[in-house]
């Protein structure tokens, strides 16, 4: 992409495919301090596959987007030539509630699949962060979950089939649109978590769950993270089957509805059915709760519980986030050693997230302006102590960090295998050239 | 017949003990609980990882095919090896390599058997959750290539919910590691990816393994019906009201009485059609659902609900499920069981069209399905040695396929692909589709060494009737296909 009249032929190109009132010049948009050449607004999958074709034999990079929420995860890309924005590609494809499946394209909104559910007193689980912005082919390309994994899983327990296109333009889906079905290779989970590197997701069917009548939340304080852990296993042996269960550092309650507070560790615990199942939870959990909730303050804890990540960003622009995962015995050693990790280096950590794992934490400087060099070795020690088979994925960073940073660290995966897949359906590299970890 | 040179280099790898090549030998091994069938040229019976592996490598250079085998209860053709090259069997790899509790993860060698890792765990409160009829002896080795499901998944999921991490050998040998006890690490998501890709992208020799909490109550209820249709009903009846049991079977009448004069399970043998339903977890929610599920029941016109008093009245209602293709292979010469799945609100009109088509072409079809995910296991009866009618049961069975598809479902719900319907594959895929998973496939199977000639149709000059070719290779009655 040099000479001006390759430029122009190109810009002739793309508004051919999805009209000149769909393009616009790139400028006004950065990520990660990546100016786009151009924004695309495609306004179905023919559209996309045109686009990318035009993207593989030109050598553009291509970075599909949805509500723009975790742009900002990985390393900033080589270039973006072309920034394909999915939001017109917003329509609900199909429900039927007798069936408990929806299909919906990649540019819906969350909060819109929500309320699409909610007459029908029907759920999907996808209650990460944002999700009034947060589209669904965005959450499907990062992997992105709430509180509701406790019990439901990720978006790879329940996204039953997809609608693809890969970098090549080839218009592909895998899966179906019913709740049990194996022919073919499952290439949902391929793509869930492949942050747009593999394909740009068009569309994706979904199993849906029943909503319980009602919630009731309780939650635990604790003087230590041992304490809370110790708790958390306690309800894990038992016969409880909470939908959400989560540990909450003292300086995360600043964070979270004001419900949570006392500087204390927290364990937050969300269950529903009847009263007598409530009542059920009630004398299990016993003295150990120290508040009971329902209704809209319940509703609004949950709701900081699952935003917890982006309220952290958003009150300080150059605090540094981690994603961890461990298994599930690792998760009180691990927020002990950040907290003592982020006080060596002058920091104050912030931890909320699953209790039996992942959890997001928060490294937040004490001064508004943090050593690049502190972060850096907070990042070192806390993969330090991961066990093996876990992992830290520095989420959000100040961008001029990145390069002293390992942002991805290390995976468990074999990295020559997923090089297999990407050479596979992208051997080009024309999408999200250098975010990805290989 | 597979080079000699080739056994004898398998033999220096395992041990003489390790290696059938006579035909004698070897027969064991053409089958597996469908209908399909190939004579492997050789079983090789690896101890350990490093050996598949350096089998692999072996048949990497010679071009040697290899098909992986746990138990052979497959019901697609996934193990059997269709070239005449090597079946490596797992019975040799079934340790349990280690069992954590306190992070619910336990780590299996692939021959290890489903019923053997439950019962490892269950004194501390754990069980294997997947669980296929034939689990007393299917291997967790062959859930992971088939994606492998049973009447709980309705509630728990299938083998790809449960399964975190794996150790592979790719098609150079390597052996790879993908996810571990915590499935949330960065990369993509191969451990989902092989999970159900039928031994074609690699071999699993290690599997770390989800361990589900015993739920402190079960219900199990027995909804006694005049009319097929009322029972068909229900099961939408149910979902709709937004109750999730853990397994709700329905069995027809015509099977319910198959099953009852081989088991005795307790199914009124007057009866149209029985539904079979679990209810699991708290005590509270377990009864409350129990009394729910009972009054859909009755609105649906159930003329009988019993519910089973204790362990022992609950196993033998069970019993009769998990025996009812056992108990058709005693009264069939040959039947072929489907395994279609359409949208839940279909059901209904979906038996009606199976009614149809058995009129149609004068067959008898018994019907017993996971209702509760519309899950469909149509068995169709037929005669191997009446030639007519098993082109009316090829017949028939496409056009039940054709017809799940057509309603939203698909081909397989549980059973896999393999060499029985990777040909049906069209029905649900365009070419494109089959282009982007066989660009998959190439790239970890560079020279087709892993199940040749399955899951994926075979390059259209090479199709010629395999799925009759399926129903003509079906001619042991006495190995009924379990679901």
């Amino acid at each position: 992409m040099n000479s001006t009249k390759t430029i122009t032929a190109l810009e002739r190109a793309l508004n051919a495919i999805v009209g000149p009132e769909h393009v616009r010049e790139g400028r006004d948009y950065s990520i990660d301090g990546v100016t786009p050449a151009w924004v695309l607004w495609p306004g179905n999958e023919e559209q996309v596959a045109a686009v990318l074709r035009v993207c593989s034999v030109n050598d553009l990079v291509a970075v599909p987007c949805g509500g723009m929420t975790k742009q900002s995860v990985g390393l900033p890309c080589d270039r973006i030539d072309v920034l394909l924005d999915m939001g017109r590609m917003d329509r609900i494809i199909r429900y039927d509630p007798g069936d408990l499946t929806i299909g919906v394209e990649a540019g819906v909104r969350v909060s819109e699949v929500e309320a699409v559910l909610a007459p029908h007193r029907q759920m999907l689980p996808l209650d990460g962060p944002q999700s009034d912005r947060s589209t669904v082919g965005g959450i499907l390309a990062t992997a992105t979950h709430g509180p509701l994994k406790h019990s439901f899983g990720g978006p790879r327990d329940f996204c039953v089939g997809v609608r693809f296109v890969t970098a090549d333009g080839t218009v592909a889906k895998a899966g179906g649109q019913v709740v049990k079905n194996v022919a073919g290779y499952d290439l949902m989970k391929l793509l869930v978590g492949s942050y747009g590197t593999l394909a740009v997701i068009t569309s994706a069917n979904f199993k849906v769950f029943p909503s319980p009548k009602q919630f009731r939340t309780f939650v635990a304080a604790f003087g230590t993270v041992q304490e809370s852990i110790r708790f958390r296993d306690v309800v894990l042996r038992s016969p409880l089957t909470p939908l959400a269960l989560e540990i909450v550092s003292p300086l995360a309650e600043g964070y979270l509805s004001a419900m949570i507070h006392g500087g204390c560790w927290h364990v937050v615990l969300r269950a529903g059915g009847s009263d007598a199942v409530l009542g059920r939870y009630r004398t299990e959990l016993g003295g150990a709760v120290t508040t009971e909730l329902g209704g809209e303050e319940e509703r609004r804890l949950w709701r900081s519980l699952a935003d917890f990540p982006t309220s952290i960003v958003a009150t300080h622009s150059t605090a540094m986030l981690l994603e961890v995962s461990t298994p599930m015995s690792e998760v009180a050693p691990i927020l002990g050693a950040a907290e003592t990790i982020a006080s060596e280096h002058g920091l104050f950590m912030a931890a909320a997230g699953r209790a039996a794992g992942p959890v997001s934490i928060g490294f937040l400087p004490i001064k508004e302006q943090p050593k690049p060099t502190a972060y850096s070795a907070v990042v070192k020690e806390i993969r330090r102590v991961l066990p093996k088979e876990g992992a830290a994925v520095v989420t959000r960073c100040p961008v001029a960090l990145k390069g002293m940073i390992n942002v991805w660290g290390e995976t468990p995966t074999d990295m020559e295998a997923m090089r297999t897949v990407k050479r596979a359906l992208d051997p080009g590299r024309i999408l999200n050239r250098g975010r990805f970890l290989l | 017949m597979l080079d000699s040179t080739v056994v004898k280099r398998l033999r220096k790898i395992v041990g003489d003990d390790g290696v059938l090549w006579r035909p004698e030998d070897v027969l064991l091994y053409e089958y597996d609980a469908g209908l399909s069938k190939g004579t492997p040229g050789a079983v090789v019976l690896p101890r350990t990882s490093e050996q598949v592996s350096q089998v692999v490598r072996l048949a990497h250079e010679t071009g040697v095919s290899l098909v992986a085998r746990g138990a052979g209860t497959g019901l697609s053709g996934g193990s059997i090896s269709r070239d005449g090259g090597i079946v490596i069997g797992f019975s040799r790899m079934k340790r349990i390599l280690e069992i954590d509790l306190a992070n619910q993860r336990a780590i299996v060698q692939p021959g290890v058997v489903n019923t053997d890792l439950s019962a490892a765990v269950a004194a501390h409160g754990f069980y294997f959750a997947p669980d296929p009829s034939s689990q007393r002896a299917a291997t967790v080795g062959g859930h992971v290539a088939e994606n492998s499901g049973g009447p709980h998944t309705l509630a728990y999921g299938v083998t790809t919910n449960h399964v975190t991490g794996l150790e592979v050998v790719l098609w150079d040998g390597r052996i790879a590691h993908f996810g571990g006890k915590t499935a949330d690490v960065p990369g993509y998501d191969l451990t989902g990816f092989f999970v159900g890709s039928e031994g074609t992208v690699g071999i699993v020799t290690a599997v770390t393994v989800k361990l589900t909490r015993l739920p402190e109550a079960v219900a199990t209820l027995l909804a006694i019906y005049n009319s097929m249709d009322d029972a068909a009903q229900t099961v939408v009846a149910i979902t709709r009201e937004g109750i999730t049991p853990a397994a709700l079977e329905l069995l027809d009448g015509w099977t319910l009485r198959i099953v009852e004069d081989f088991v005795h399970a307790g199914y009124p043998k007057d009866s149209g059609a029985v539904l079979l339903i679990e209810l699991e977890g708290l005590r509270e929610a377990v009864e409350e659902q129990a009394e729910a599920v009972r009054q859909v029941c009755v609105a649906q016109n159930a003329r009988e609900v019993r519910r089973a008093a204790n362990q022992q009245e609950r196993e033998l209602l069970w019993k009769g499920r998990k025996n009812a293709f056992g108990a058709i292979g005693r009264i069939s010469p040959s039947y072929y069981t489907q395994d279609g799945v359409v949208p839940r609100t279909k059901i209904p009109e979906t038996l009606q069209r199976i009614a149809e088509i058995a009129e149609k072409y004068n067959l008898t079809i018994g019907n017993i399905f996971h209702a509760g995910d519309g899950n469909l296991h149509p068995a169709i009866l037929f005669d191997l040695r009446d030639e007519d009618q098993v082109r009316r049961t090829h017949h028939a069975g496409a056009e039940i396929i054709k017809y799940c598809c057509d309603v939203g479902g698909t081909i397989t719900g549980e059973h896999g692909v393999g060499m029985e319907k990777n040909e049906l594959m069209p029905f649900l895929f365009s070419d494109q589709d089959i282009s982007v998973m066989s660009r998959l496939r190439d790239a970890f199977n560079p020279n087709s060494i892993f199940n040749p000639q399955k899951l994926l149709p075979t390059p259209r000059t090479c199709r010629e009737g395999t799925f009759t070719n399926a129903l003509l290779h079906a001619d042991d009655p006495a190995k009924g296909p379990v679901a």
